[in-house]
């Protein structure tokens, strides 16, 4: 796949993207009431690409709150199915590389060989994607632990890359699509010392991560502990059973679905919306609930996004973006709760250890 | 057209199993050849109603794009579902899942553990073993259900009882009215110690309450059944069928693409489940 990397110029940048405002949607980060967040741009001068956080990640315009999937119209037969609309091509601009790698796992969640997902796809396909380097930590990020940041590293799922230097940015390129769009800019081309500063960059910002979890024999652990007293406590004495954790987390994937009908009694839409593990009724069948309580539900979420995961897609569901914590309104931290964890594996080990030296000696 | 895309059916019979339990004998409005596996499932529903997911019971015909769906009137969907009259057209989507292990049955003994409506998934399993009973060894079929009047497939389980190559075990929990079956009342689990099955060379198959697979597993895995020669089709309310809406998830597993039929070492180890 092509790949190449520039310098621009922030005085050429905006210009640029005003240019490509006309054929796209523009979509990235602008400050609403003194938070960031995600959403379409009337003007380019909006663009807060010196952003910390958003709330909800860039997900919600290719995996929508809530869209339509089947369309129906009422004949003397019963029903006929009605073809769907297309998506409308859009550019999601200044995604931090957590939320980068929240769109792969999207990817390998909705994209599987022979059960790709309609909608997902086709608004996938429709987004250009322009990631953007983060130049500081949030108080709450992690992505350095989970192997997610604060460079992006994967030669996948983005058309460009931004790495702030000042007074312009290094632009990295990967695929045609991206090559079209640059080409008329002329650009002067990156050299080795413009990647050794944006490696300078990347490990400046790694130093001053406050929250780190060790991952090394997180999967095992977790899975082991299964019954651990720490679910139960944290869910009993915190969690409220909100749902904001998997509200705001940009790889949270669980939807569920409604059919609406038209006031003509004719047209009916089959609707799915995001749909969270925490609600009571997630896990219901018929004649009971298979996770009734709520130390099960918040287990579900703890232990899927840090080990079941990894057996389900091959990588972790969690992409240390700290949102879930930051959105929390008791602040459970997932973090915490897989180190209580590891500690009584330690002193596990501790004792076991103290048992075999008192049956040697 | 893929099995994740919307087709319609429509219905061409329909069978009385028990008052509230019906068969559907379905054909897709699409001519086109169908082709499923015993135990899985297709996701059914109708327009401003919503979807189930509802295990064939019958075995695909060759050649043919019919298959019979049992469908208890119990919940949001089936009870509209349990409305359909002849030649009314449903929605669907399928078929998905893995289904039974089909390949691993032959040259053994198979044990069949029903219980209720648990049987239909478990019927086109054992139309299957029957077309091929020259492959398999011993069939034996323990079938529960709570009353004589809750017992479905009436002339299939007569069928059966008077065939010689496989060896049934009909219970109730109670025994409320005469049947021309011959019945015993109890549990399903107090029957299976009585077998004469070889534990090493057995497969077992169950499919009805999980509470009721739940015993059963522990029962078989104490007479020394390895837990991966016994397998359990699972039942989770699902909204896609395809891996993506995640309702259906049990650990690591998707039941509606890992399963709904698993081997039981490979769920059981997961929380949030009674195995």
């Amino acid at each position: 796949m092509y790949t190449d990397a520039f310098l621009i110029e922030k005085d050429q940048f905006s210009p640029w993207l005003e240019v490509l405002h006309q054929e796209f949607r523009l979509i990235g980060p602008i400050e609403e009431n003194g938070f960031y967040t995600f959403a379409e741009i009337q003007s380019v001068r909006d663009l807060a690409l010196n952003y910390d956080t958003t709330m909800l990640g860039p997900r919600k315009f290719i995996y929508h709150p809530e869209e339509k999937i089947c369309a129906f119209r009422k004949t003397p037969e019963g029903f006929e199915i009605e073809p769907l609309g297309k998506a409308a091509p859009q550019i999601l601009v200044g995604v931090h590389s957590c939320d980068l790698h929240a769109i792969l796992v999207l990817d390998k969640v909705f994209l599987k060989k022979g059960f790709q997902d309609r909608n997902y796809r086709m608004w996938r396909e429709a987004t250009v994607i322009m990631g953007i380097h983060c130049t500081g930590v949030c108080p709450n990020c992690f992505c350095a632990s989970m192997g997610t940041g604060p460079l992006f590293e994967p030669k996948e799922g983005y058309d460009f890359l931004l790495t702030d230097f000042g007074d312009r940015y290094l632009i990295e390129l990967l695929g045609e699509r991206a090559e079209k769009f640059i080409l008329p800019l002329k650009l002067q081309r990156a050299t080795e010392s413009d990647f050794k500063k944006k490696q300078e960059i990347g490990r400046k910002v790694e130093n001053q991560f406050k929250k780190k979890i060790d991952t090394t024999h997180l999967v095992d652990i977790i899975l082991r502990n299964q019954n651990h007293p720490v679910w139960k406590r944290t869910a009993e004495e915190l969690c409220l059973g909100c749902t904001n954790c998997t509200m705001v987390c940009p790889t949270c994937f669980c939807y569920n679905q409604k059919d609406e009908i038209g006031f003509d009694l004719i047209h009916y839409e089959r609707k799915r919306y995001w749909d969270s593990c925490q609600e009571l009724h997630f896990a219901q069948v018929h004649g009971g609930n298979f996770r009734f309580t709520r130390m099960a539900r918040l287990r579900q979420f703890v232990t899927h996004k840090l080990a079941t995961w990894v057996e389900q897609f091959g990588c972790f569901g969690c992409i240390g973006c700290g949102r879930c914590m930051t959105w929390c309104p008791t602040g459970i931290d997932l973090t915490e709760i897989a180190k209580e964890i590891m500690v009584t594996e330690q002193n596990k080990t501790i004792r076991m250890s103290e048992a075999q030296q008192f049956e040697n000696g | 057209m893929d099995s994740i895309d919307y087709q319609m059916a429509q219905v061409l019979d329909i069978q009385m199993e028990t008052a509230a339990i019906k068969s559907y004998l379905f054909t897709c409005v699409e001519s086109k050849i169908f082709r499923f596996s015993p135990g899985q499932f297709n996701m059914i529903g109708l327009p401003g109603v919503g979807e189930a997911a509802i295990s064939f019971s019958s075995l695909a015909i060759p050649g043919s794009n019919q298959f019979t769906h049992t469908i208890a009137g119990v919940g949001n969907v089936t009870r509209f579902l349990e409305r359909l009259e002849i030649g009314r057209r449903v929605l669907f989507r399928g078929p998905f899942g893995r289904g039974w292990p089909i390949e691993e049955i032959i040259g053994k003994d198979l044990l069949i553990v029903a219980g209720g409506i648990g049987l239909a998934p478990l019927r086109s399993f054992l139309f299957y073993c029957l077309e091929n009973r020259n492959r398999i060894r011993d069939v034996v079929l323990v079938y529960g259900a709570r009353t004589t009047d809750d017992m479905v497939f009436a002339k299939d389980l007569a069928d059966w009882q008077a065939r010689d190559d496989i060896e049934t075990i009909y219970c109730v929990d109670q025994y409320n009215k005469e049947s021309s079956l011959r019945l015993q009342v109890g549990l399903v689990t107090r029957f299976l110690e009585k077998l004469e099955l070889d534990y090493r060379n057995t497969l077992a198959f169950l499919c009805g309450p999980e509470i009721m697979m739940r015993f059963v597993a522990r029962n078989l895995l104490f007479q020394g059944y390895a837990g991966d020669q016994i397998y359990v089709s699972l039942e989770r309310r699902m909204r896609c069928g395809t891996g993506h809406c995640g309702h259906c998830q049990i650990g690591a597993k998707f039941v509606c693409q890992d399963g709904p039929v698993f081997q039981y070492s490979d769920i059981s180890r997961f929380a949030d489940t009674l195995l």
